[in-house]
């Protein structure tokens, strides 16, 4: 025979993974079981169908973002000569044996035995390629052109 | 990618280099610079498709230029295709005005 004691919400504080917002708990009375046999589920009995669902979204999208672990947003220390004043996006793949950090919006990658590595080869580039087009500017292709001004728009130079 | 396949992409296309960090290339055509891509130095395998990317080609076609089916001409006319090449007669016209 179970009996039932009746707890407020309010007295729970929701566990959430550091850096994450807290998934909102309507107020109400929550109704558990208590017995010898550990029941499967808990029936939140005021919880609407729509806020169980927000709760599950929420959680997706969490998962989503852990997914998401290798885009990183880039701002290396590339050059003495250059700033990165706004970062690059950059996605980490696996790629002929090693790692790859691309970045689409300039197609330009670095590569190595680990993240380190592709992540310092691609800053090491990225100067590169700047400095490079910059001095071939009245020379480049439309699509490369387009490239330097990608770069512009994410590097300064501040020494000359 | 193997680097002895990077290294015939550089003869086929006849692409300019510079030693760095990596090895950049550059494939230039009518003295503009139109596309360019890199190794890192060594013999370690090549992101293939990353490196096909900066070329501007499909599998098919980058196959095609490791494997001998795709020539320097053929390239050129990819790129020309693609609006990246403005072939020399549609600019002289205007250079002349």
């Amino acid at each position: 025979m179970h009996t039932e004691t009746c707890l407020t919400v309010s007295d729970f504080k929701p566990i959430e993974p550091p850096g994450m917002p807290p998934v909102p708990i309507p107020s109400g009375t929550l109704s558990r079981i208590s017995s010898a046999q550990v029941p499967e589920f808990v029936i939140f009995s005021d919880i609407s169908p729509d806020r169980t669902k927000e709760a599950v979204d929420r959680f997706s999208q969490m998962e989503e973002r852990m997914k998401r672990k290798d885009e990183l947003l880039f701002a290396p220390a590339i050059d003495a000569r250059l700033k990165v004043h706004t970062p690059f996006h950059v996605r980490i793949v696996p790629s002929g044996g090693g790692v790859s950090a691309h970045a689409p919006e300039i197609e330009e990658f670095g590569y190595g035995t680990n993240r380190g590595e592709a992540l310092d080869d691609l800053g090491k580039t990225i100067a590169e390629l700047y400095f490079s087009l910059a001095s071939e500017r009245e020379r480049l292709s439309p699509d490369l052109y387009g490239v330097l001004k990608s770069l512009e728009e994410h590097i300064t130079r501040v020494h000359p | 990618m193997k680097v002895h396949e990077f290294s015939k992409l550089e003869t086929k296309l006849q692409l300019r280099t510079r030693n760095s960090g990596d090895r950049l290339a550059w494939f230039e055509h009518e003295g503009k610079v139109i596309t360019r891509t890199k190794r890192s130095h060594g013999n370690k395998d090549l992101p293939e498709h990353l490196i096909r990317q900066q070329l501007k080609l499909n599998e098919q076609q980058f196959s095609g230029l490791i494997s001998c089916s795709v020539t320097h001409d053929d390239y050129v006319e990819i790129l020309t295709k693609k609006g990246l090449i403005v072939p020399s007669e549609a600019v002289k016209p205007s250079e002349e005005k």
